[in-house]
This record gives structure tokens, C-alpha cells and sequence, in this order.
């Protein structure tokens, strides 16, 4: 009976519950002197009972705040105030006056932004209220520290694999030159001198060592030929990072019939080419070249025995691509057997293996064409011609 | 289980038998992942495997490959960034265990795949106390044999002893365990 009138009697100000529910408490009385201190707050700031809270403390927010009046008049506001014994705690809370107790509550915890503001404190997790947000914050802290440095560690890793790469590229790179310089020059020079020794033989025809020097002759040139595609595909995958351009196919095809120039007059070719519909291809102007080169010299190696190899190349717009039309006379593909494997690498689909090829043309044409987001169909005809249609998206005027 | 769970394991192989076996456990196991990321949810299925290739590789049983594996995540976790967690909860033995269960709720707020256990932690004297631990997932008794005694350790106790008093009646995943310190 008498515990229960004592307890009735208990104010919330000295009462456990205070304690537990806000272990980082102060209560003041009207003058702010300081009447009690929470366990936690006790165990990091040394404060004396019935000594004014602003002995120990400036209030930082709200602005302006230096009297009891003050505090009551922003009692919706979030307060926070700074030790003056160690400047590195600071607290953020609730100043409630409790009319019927006719005491001034802080209600709050330390405000904390990293563990180093509690270093040499001795708190822990049971120092504060279990619904106390600030440990979770503490937490969430610590453990998005720990995703940064595993960010870190994966990002090195990044770096010294793409490092890796960039010395397997300058390798590849180094090999490309070799190819160009050291193996393409003595092929060449192979090819040369077979051809003055053949003309100082005067060998006769049908000879023995007249098919000798033809084989020589077509595996030198074959041994070229996969040179030159071997750089092409290297050429290929470092012109990726070139930006595209309005290019011109007049001029551009042109180029292409210059370089193939030699093949051209040989062979007598007739080219009827009318770009007057469409002239200007947005794309990296190599790519072009490439894409053209590979197309004409391709006609030229599988063009028939019976007859001069006609070529008629057109374009023309259709919203905003160009459709070219590339057509040729020579010996055909067989696409019932080859439709699926025409432009991958490597595949030849003439069996006439007099006819020399690499099987890279086509394939690094279909790669160029996809860069650009753009189109290649194949008919063909046995022993009539092939036609490509190609689209590629339309240059600027 | 969090990825850093499995960094600790993939650490704890390494750190006692070398990379090369790492990789050979990893090979059995059938695990494909370079590196674990610590924050990121990984099948629990991973870690079990982990566990399970360990035990048949290195010819150790898989409780007692667990109960070390608890030992060494609290080494590991002293210098892998989770000190300042450590420290946090507790500054005694029997106060880390009784913060225990609210560590890994606050770990659990952040990250909302985690499913971390919980625990009853019940002073009997000042040297005995009894621990619940309440998981969502089966097998791991004996890692927190290994948790205990590494925590042991960590705060020079001069003895430790645990002593797994079985499963909590009537609920598959809960196991009750005595710790005796001094
Ligand atoms: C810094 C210290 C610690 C951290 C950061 C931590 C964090 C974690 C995390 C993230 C998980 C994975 C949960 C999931 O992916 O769903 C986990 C699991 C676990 N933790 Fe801790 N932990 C710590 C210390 C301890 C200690 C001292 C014990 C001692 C008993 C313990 C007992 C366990 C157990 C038994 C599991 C297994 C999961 C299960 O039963 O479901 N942890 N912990």
C-alpha cells in the first residue's frame, strides 16, 4: 500500500523510465540550471548538478537561443548543442517543458557522424534507447565504409585487368606492324623474284617446272592476300573509336577504283555506277573505303572465265537510310548450301580453290555494316551474279 | 548470405591453406565468382557449398571446419573494417552478447536481404550464462561454438568454455547453448 502511494508520487524527472527511454536526458529548471543528468550523457561529460546548462554547453541551433523564454518559444524545433568541455560531442534532441513537473527535458542523443566522434568514450550500444535511430545511423555508416572499400579493391582490380589489356593491345599492335613490314615486304619480294626468275627460264609450257613455279606463284600470292586481311581486321578493330562523318560514295568509290586500279584495267572491268540519288553516307569514311574495297575486289576474284566482269552500283534514299545496290556478273555463290555461314569468318563458298581468298571480305563488311546499325542482303545465282543490298544511315547535304 | 560472409570464408581457406586451394575448393564447389562483394545478397546455397567442398577437400568434418570458420570471422572481422562495429557493442564479454541481438537488427535495417539471427542472451552468475540463438537457417550450431570462443579471445578472457546444450524444443533452427568465462 505505502509502495504504491510512493510510486503514484514518483515525477517522471528522477523516475527509471526517464532513464531508460532517454539514457541522454537533461533536465533543467526555469533559471536552466541543471537538476539532472542522463546515465549515458554522465558517462561521456563530466556536468555538476544545480550548475546553468550554458556553463557547459552553446546551443547551435536554433540561432539566437540564450534564455529559458527563448527555448520555449521554438519548442517545435529541433535543438543542437555543442559540448564545451570536449567540442567533439554534440547532441541533437527535443527541449520539452513539462508544465505539471514544471521542468525544462532535453530528450535526445549525441549527434554522431562517423565512430571517431565516439573514440575515447566508452559508449556503447546499450547506452542508448533500443528505439534510439543513432546506432542504426552509426551502423548504416560503418557499413557503407565497407561497400566503398570493396568498391575500391574491385576498381583496382579493373584498372590492373584493363592495364593488362592495354599492354596485350600494344603487343597485338607491335604484331600488326611486323605483319605489315616484316613478312609483307619479303612475300612480296618472294612474289618478284619468281616472276624475273620465271622470264629468265623462258620455261616450257606444260613443263614440269613450269607448274612448279605456277603453284609457287599462286601460294605466294595467296600468302599476300591473307596478309592484307589479316591488317584489315586489325585496322578494323582499332578504327572503332574514329567518330563517323558525312561521307561522299562518289568520291569514296572513286578512291576504291584507284586502289584497285591495276585489277581493273587487267581485267577489262566495266563499272556503271549512278549515286545521283543518294551521294552522302553518315559513317567513318575507312569504313566506307572498306566496305567498297571489299565488295569490288571480291566481284574481281570470282568473276567468270566467259565473259568481262560487268559491275553496276546504285544508291537511293528511303527515309533515312541509303540503299545501295551493288551487282555483279561473275560465277555466283550457291546460297541453299552457304546462306548461313556467308558473312562469318573464315567460310569460302567457291570451291574453285584456284580462285584465291581468305574468307575475311565478307565477314569484316557484314561487321562494318552493324557498327551503323544498318542492313546487307545477298542474291545470288550460279554462274549469273550476285547482288548486295546495303543500308547504311543517310549523310547531311 | 551477405557477400562478406563469403569474403570471410573465401579469407579464412586462404589464410590456412593457401590461394591454390581456394581455388580447388571453389572448382568442387562449382562457385563462378571472382570476387564476392560484401554488401550484395548471395544465395545461401553458396556459403553451404563453400562449407561442403572444404570438408570433403580438406578431409576435415564440416562442424568442425564451421566451428573454425566462427573463430576466424571474429579475428577477421577485427581488421576488416568491422572493428569500430565490434568496439560498439560491447566493452565486456557478457555485454556484447547481450547487444548480440540488436547488432544484427541494425545491420538488418540497412540492408533489407538480410536475414540475420537473433539471440537471448541470460545472465546466470558472473561467470555463467545461457545463450538462444534463433536462426532462419539450419546446419550453423556449431559456428557460433566457434563465434563464442573466438569472442572469447577478443576480450582475453582467461577461459571460455561453450557448451551446446541442443535445439530449443519445438523450434528446428533455435539452439541453446551454456557459456562458462572468467
Ligand atoms: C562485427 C561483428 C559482426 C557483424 C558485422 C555480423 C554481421 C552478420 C551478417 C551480415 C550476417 C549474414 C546474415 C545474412 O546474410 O542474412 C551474419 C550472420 C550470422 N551472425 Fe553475425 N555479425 C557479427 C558478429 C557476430 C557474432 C559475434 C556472432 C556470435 C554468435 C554472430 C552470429 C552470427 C550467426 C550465427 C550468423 C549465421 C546466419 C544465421 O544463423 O542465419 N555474428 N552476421
Amino acid at each position: 500500500m505505502l509502495d504504491a502511494i510512493m510510486d503514484a508520487k514518483t515525477t517522471f524527472w528522477n523516475d527509471h523510465r526517464l532513464n531508460e527511454l532517454f539514457p541522454f536526458h537533461l533536465v533543467l529548471d526555469k533559471n536552466l540550471k541543471i537538476k539532472k543528468v542522463g546515465p549515458s550523457i554522465k558517462k561521456i561529460l563530466d556536468l555538476n548538478i544545480d550548475h546553468l546548462f550554458f556553463e557547459y554547453f552553446e546551443i547551435s541551433r536554433p540561432n539566437n537561443v540564450t534564455s529559458f523564454s527563448d527555448i520555449l518559444k521554438h519548442k517545435e524545433s529541433l535543438f543542437l548543442f555543442n559540448s564545451l568541455q570536449k567540442s567533439q560531442f554534440k547532441f541533437r534532441g527535443q527541449m520539452y517543458f513539462d508544465q505539471q513537473e514544471n521542468y525544462l527535458f532535453f530528450l535526445g542523443s549525441p549527434l554522431l557522424r562517423s565512430f571517431n566522434e565516439l573514440n575515447d568514450s566508452n559508449i556503447t550500444l546499450n547506452d542508448f534507447a533500443v528505439h534510439d535511430n543513432t546506432s542504426h545511423f552509426l551502423f548504416a555508416l560503418q557499413m557503407q565504409e565497407i561497400a566503398l572499400n570493396d568498391t575500391k579493391v574491385l576498381s583496382k582490380k579493373i584498372k590492373d585487368h584493363n592495364d593488362y589489356l592495354e599492354s596485350t593491345n600494344e603487343y597485338l599492335d607491335l604484331m600488326v606492324y611486323r605483319m605489315t613490314h616484316d613478312l609483307r615486304a619479303p612475300a612480296l619480294n618472294v612474289g618478284n623474284m619468281l616472276g624475273m626468275l620465271k622470264q629468265s627460264l623462258m620455261l616450257e609450257e606444260d613443263s614440269d617446272e613450269q607448274k612448279i613455279f605456277k603453284y609457287a606463284e599462286s601460294s605466294t600470292n595467296k600468302l599476300l592476300d591473307t596478309i592484307t586481311s589479316f591488317i584489315e581486321l586489325a585496322k578494323f578493330k582499332k578504327s572503332k573509336n574514329a567518330s563517323p562523318i558525312t561521307c561522299n560514295l562518289t568520291e569514296n568509290f572513286e578512291h576504291v577504283e584507284n586502289l584497285l586500279n591495276h585489277d581493273i584495267l587487267n581485267h577489262n572491268v566495266i563499272i556503271n555506277k549512278d549515286f545521283r540519288k543518294a551521294n552522302n553516307i553518315y559513317c567513318v569514311k575507312e569504313d566506307l573505303i572498306s566496305i567498297l574495297q571489299n565488295l569490288l575486289s571480291n566481284s574481281i576474284k570470282y568473276k567468270s572465265n566467259d565473259r568481262i566482269l560487268v559491275v553496276d552500283i546504285t544508291s537511293s534514299i528511303k527515309e533515312n537510310d541509303v540503299h545501295i545496290k551493288y551487282t555483279d556478273n561473275g560465277v555466283g555463290i550457291d546460297l541453299a548450301t552457304h546462306k548461313n555461314k556467308l558473312f562469318s569468318i573464315f567460310s569460302r563458298f567457291h570451291s574453285d580453290t584456284k580462285i584465291e581468298g581468305t574468307g575475311i571480305g565478307l565477314y569484316l563488311v557484314k561487321q562494318l555494316i552493324d557498327r551503323y546499325n544498318g542492313t546487307i542482303t545477298v542474291e545470288s545465282q550460279i554462274n549469273k551474279g550476285t547482288s548486295f543490298f546495303i543500308t547504311l544511315p543517310k549523310g547531311n547535304k | 548470405m551477405y557477400g562478406l560472409v563469403n569474403k570471410a570464408a573465401h579469407k579464412f581457406v586462404v589464410t590456412g591453406h593457401g590461394e591454390q586451394v581456394w581455388n580447388e575448393i571453389k572448382e568442387k564447389a562449382g562457385i563462378d565468382v571472382d570476387t564476392f562483394v560484401s554488401m550484395e545478397a548471395y544465395p545461401d546455397e553458396i556459403t553451404y557449398k563453400i562449407v561442403g567442398a572444404a570438408s570433403e577437400y580438406l578431409k576435415i568434418d564440416a562442424q568442425v571446419i564451421l566451428e573454425e570458420f566462427g573463430k576466424y570471422w571474429i579475428e577477421y572481422s577485427m581488421v576488416e573494417g568491422y572493428s569500430h562495429l565490434l568496439e560498439l557493442a560491447g566493452n565486456t564479454f557478457p555485454e556484447f552478447l547481450k547487444n548480440l541481438d540488436n547488432m544484427h537488427s541494425y545491420i538488418a535495417q540497412s540492408f533489407t536481404e538480410l536475414r540475420p539471427p537473433s539471440f537471448i542472451c541470460k545472465e546466470i552468475d558472473e561467470n555463467t550464462l545461457i545463450l538462444e540463438y534463433h536462426s532462419e537457417r539450419p546446419g550453423l550450431a556449431s559456428f557460433v561454438v566457434g563465434l563464442l570462443k573466438g569472442l572469447g579471445n577478443k576480450f582475453n578472457l582467461e577461459e571460455v568454455s561453450v557448451e551446446y546444450l541442443g535445439q530449443i524444443e519445438g523450434k528446428e533452427n533455435s539452439h541453446e547453448y551454456k557459456v562458462c568465462y572468467k
